[in-house]
């Protein structure tokens, strides 16, 4: 059985590391983007399976990125939305954009792999 | 002069002689601090970001046994196992070192920022099973405050309960940021630390402060709210209010006592808030308190106290906000007075400030002319409408003096009206007919419209003229003023201008109800019905297909009908019977009727529905209708007066009377009057003796008094032959005969008699039953279903048959009625009897 690849953008190390000590756990072979220009750079090697991503991140923010794999990569790969900024307005902007799902901080690693899982079922 | 302050100034503009080695010095010295202020800046800037990079790098070796702790399950395999040993025994180590320790803990509450659920919980139980509390202990106990405030976040955030022993005591520490820390971790650790706090803080409780732990307190679990109304006593009046607020945000009502007294605090927060509270339980009984502390108060609590009087006060309280209004105090309190006014009452007080005086405005005379008044009515059709009629109304009122003596000195409709008494007319509604409001609305702006106005109350005149009431002493009071759509050539037959509503009509008919209950035939003469309007309205449709209840239909009617189907179906002796019976009867209605020559007035069916129903010959169901609606007897003026005095006779009379009514009863030859006199004899002699009974004595025992013994035998068995449940009475009272043989033979007889008699009644229910189901019931069953429901005796209920039975009942009761169809149907019953006997 393949391990489905995950990107994890999040410019918080401690909680980036505490989720990939989590998801590698689960099964997901996880690849983690401090920053915007990490999750381009990476997004031009490799599509993974799904994204996870925190908003606000240097250089380029996680509603860009969604915007950027949608309308330019024309890619269809889930989004999971990760922000401890979990206003009505970024949550709308964020579905506006073509996220498949938002979570807002703190994060319960459970119920992260939990949408995990069911977005990636959706594929 | 010149010279020498010019000599003077200039020395001390010059400057002065320093020695070039100081300078040297003081350049040196400069130097080397900027060196130094520099070399430090360095130092201590690589200092601290060789510490940062070694935290950094530190956390980054950390995390991951950091993650090790928490995601560790003892599920796990052997080498998740072997390598969690091995990080808990490389964290032992490193916990040694009291940086690591530091790194550790601060890593640990970045982390507790960032996860939830069951992670948060391993990493609290990681943070106390290292240790790190300790730490935080130690914290508290440094003179610096920002130590000690990051120790109580430490133990507060880690949940750290054993620590709120040691956290009470900065509640009320002289340092706001430390105290602040204090009292928050003070209520997140135990809900009962929110009463520790309201007990022995003694500083200021800032409103942020109020926000944040009321924040904390919402979310803390299985929190119950103590009573808040204990701290309502406190000394420090921030708790006082904190106490209102806590009060307000949980609704405990049970201190209104409290809040009334606090109106009367010095503090206008705390009797801002106090009113708050007071407003939101609707604490009725504050407004006194409210009244009184009123006029001590700032203008914020004066207007809000006029808020709290708005919504607690009742119209009582506007005398108070009437002193307000006119007292010189700040507008904003007379605005806020008015409105409460206004909110009590509402549309109290209206609005004054910027209000023009229209009083004396006028038209202008030259603005609007005929031709655009014509326009303008075009453009509103309805407003012109109305001021033109209001001006015609007036025309009518004041009669035109070009019209003839005669006629001016004959008042219009409308003035007679209006000398009968408009006082005593206000209650009564001013109803105009369509036609004439569309004349009045047609006429506008057409004189020649204006003249058949004009002709129109001449026409009206003319009429009133001919009417044969004289208003001046007729009381009108009952009367509506109405404008019938009729043509007034009824109205002048009817000699009566007016219609009628349906409450007179209905009043009419209530009182001929009454009196037909009383007396079975009608007493009113002419003269008593003349203050009627005899008036065919379309809305007495309604009384027309509801008169069913109210007229019942007479019962010789209904007993023809129904012995007509009997009639055509019969075949049996019986049947033959009831047909002479039948025959007779309606020979004697014809007679009654050529007798008296009653004239049958369709009382309330209108002309319309008259004339509908003989054009429109294939509407029997409408004829059936209407044939069940009774039509009242119309009694020349000889034969009221007469029934009239019967009534009273039967209603006051006494033996006294029953002479002259023999008399009468001789002298009389119309049967229905001679059947009125019995009835009158009869119910006196009742009144006299209630032993009298009900059935009428039979025809055997004015015969059985007059003979002997031989012939009272033969009359018993002639009894037993062609008697009846007349006769049944008579037989039990010869059962007590002195003489044995006669009481013998009446027992036999009433026997004999009352056998046949129950065969007779089985017969005739039977033959009643077969025939009605055969014919009647099938007649009256496929006509309207509402036709059913009439009466009670006729309560055919449904086509079950059940109703039927009802019908052969009463017919079977009928031989022990005292009514007219009894009396009618007895005389050849009496003939057959005496030609027997």
């Amino acid at each position: 059985m393949d391990t489905y690849k995950l990107l994890l953008a999040e410019d918080d190390e401690l909680l980036a590391s505490l989720l990939k000590f989590r998801l590698q756990k689960e099964g997901f072979q996880v690849n983690i983007s401090s920053n915007g220009k990490e999750v381009k750079e990476h997004l031009e090697k490799e599509v993974p399976d799904l994204i996870i991503s925190d908003i606000m991140m240097p250089y380029f923010s996680g509603l860009e990125l969604v915007d950027y794999v949608r309308n330019e990569l024309n890619s269809k790969i889930p989004i999971i939305i990760i922000s401890s900024a979990g206003n009505e307005e970024n949550v709308l902007k964020a579905f506006d954009l073509g996220a498949n799902d938002f979570i807002s901080k703190p994060v319960s690693p459970a119920e992260l792999i939990m949408r995990i899982n069911r977005e990636l079922r959706k594929v | 002069m010149t010279y020498s302050l010019t000599y003077s100034i200039y020395p001390l503009l010059s400057a002065p002689k320093i020695h070039t080695d100081l300078l040297w010095d003081l350049t040196m010295l400069f130097v080397g601090i900027g060196i130094i202020f520099f070399v430090c800046i360095f130092f201590y800037r690589n200092k601290i970001s060789a510490r940062s990079r070694k935290i950094l790098e530190k956390k980054r070796e950390l995390s991951p046994m950091i993650s090790e702790f928490i995601f560790y399950s003892e599920n796990g395999s052997k080498e998740e196992k072997n390598t969690y040993i091995e990080h808990k025994i490389h964290i032992r180590e490193l916990l040694n070192d009291n940086f690591n320790r530091e790194v550790l803990a601060s890593t640990l509450m970045e982390l507790r920022r960032d996860v939830s659920g069951q992670a948060l919980k391993q990493l609290i139980d990681l943070y106390k099973n290292l240790g790190l509390h300790l730490d935080a202990y130690k914290k508290l106990e440094s003179w610096r405050w920002e130590m000690v405030s990051k120790g109580i976040l430490e133990l507060s955030h880690m949940q750290v309960t054993e620590s709120y022993q040691y956290i009470v005591r900065f509640i009320n520490d002289k340092r706001s940021v430390i105290r602040k820390q204090a009292e928050i971790a003070t209520i997140t650790l135990k809900n009962e630390g929110i009463s520790y706090f309201m007990d022995t803080t003694k500083y200021k409780i800032s409103e942020w402060q109020q926000l944040s732990l009321l924040e904390i307190l919402r979310n803390n679990k299985d929190f119950k709210p103590p009573q808040f109304k204990t701290w309502l006593t406190s000394k420090n009046k921030h708790v006082v209010l904190f106490a209102l607020r806590l009060i307000k945000h949980y609704n405990q009502n049970d201190a209104r006592a409290s809040l009334i007294e606090l109106l009367k605090h010095r503090n206008d927060q705390i009797k801002l808030e106090a009113i708050e509270c007071l407003k939101i339980f609707n604490v009725v009984e504050a407004k006194d308190m409210l009244k009184k502390v009123f006029w001590r108060c700032s203008t914020e609590v004066k207007i809000s106290i006029l808020g709290a009087i708005s919504l607690l006060g009742d119209q009582g309280d506007i005398v108070f906000l009437r002193k307000i209004e006119r007292k010189k105090l700040d507008f904003t309190v007379k605005s806020k007075a008015l409105s409460a006014i206004n909110t009590i009452l509402p549309e109290t007080i209206m609005p004054t400030e910027g209000i023009e005086n229209v009083t004396n405005n006028e038209m202008p005379d030259d603005i609007i002319e005929k031709k655009e008044i014509e326009e303008f009515n075009d453009e509103n059709p309805i407003e012109h409408r109305e001021e033109t009629s209001k001006e015609i109304f007036q025309e009518e009122l004041n009669i035109p003096d070009s019209g003839d003596e005669s006629e001016s000195k004959i008042p219009s409709k409308k003035e007679v009206h209006i000398e009968v008494g408009q006082e005593n007319l206000d209650f009564l509604p001013i109803v105009v007919s369509e036609s004439e409001e569309n004349i009045l609305y047609n006429a506008i702006g057409s004189d020649a419209i204006k003249d058949e106005i004009e002709l129109k109350n001449k026409e009206e005149i003319e009429g009133f003229e001919s009417s044969m009431f004289d208003l001046s002493e007729t009381t009108l009071d009952f009367l509506p003023i109405v404008v019938s759509n009729e043509p007034k050539e009824e109205k002048q037959e009817d000699n009566t201008d007016f219609d009628i509503v349906n409450n007179e009509i209905n009043t009419t008919i209530m009182d001929r109800e009454e009196k037909e209950s009383d007396n079975p035939e009608f007493e009113f003469t002419v003269q008593d019905l003349t203050f009627l309007p005899i008036v065919v309205e379309e809305e007495l449709k309604n009384i027309i297909d509801n008169d069913e209840v109210k007229f019942p239909k007479p019962e010789e009617e209904v007993e023809n009908d129904f012995n007509e189907k009997i009639i055509d179906e019969g075949k049996t002796v019986i049947e033959e019977i009831l047909e002479n019976n039948l025959a007779n009867e309606q020979s004697m209605n014809k007679e009654l009727i050529d007798e008296e020559d009653n004239v049958f007035i369709d009382w309330p069916i209108s002309q319309e529905f008259q004339q509908d129903n003989v054009n429109q010959a294939p509407k029997e169901d409408i004829e059936s209708i209407l044939s069940l609606i009774p039509k009242p007897y119309e009694f020349d003026n000889e034969t009221a007066v007469l029934i009239r005095l019967l009534s009273d006779i039967e209603e006051l009379g006494d033996h006294r009377e029953i002479p002259f009514l023999l008399d009468l009863l001789l002298e009389e030859s119309r049967p229905l009057i001679q059947e009125r006199i019995q009835n009158v004899v009869y119910t006196i002699e009742r009144r006299i003796d209630p032993k009298v009974k009900s059935v009428r004595h039979s025809i055997f025992e004015e015969l059985f008094h007059s003979c002997d013994t031989e012939s009272k035998l033969i009359l018993l068995d002639e009894i037993v032959a062609v008697g009846d449940n007349k006769e049944i009475s008579f037989l039990t009272g010869l059962l007590k005969d002195p003489n044995i043989e006669i009481s013998a033979k009446a027992e036999s007889t009433l026997a004999q008699l009352k056998e046949r008699l129950s065969e007779k009644t089985l017969k005739e229910m039977d033959v009643e039953t077969n025939v009605l189901s055969d014919s009647h019931e099938n007649s009256l069953v496929n006509e309207d279903d509402d036709l059913l429901t009439f009466t009670d005796e006729f309560a055919l209920v449904g086509p079950g048959g059940n109703a039927i039975k009802n019908m052969s009942q009463s017919f079977l009761n009928k031989n022990q009625d005292f009514g007219l169809l009894f009396q009618l149907r007895s005389i050849p019953n009496r003939l057959l009897e005496k030609l027997n006997g």
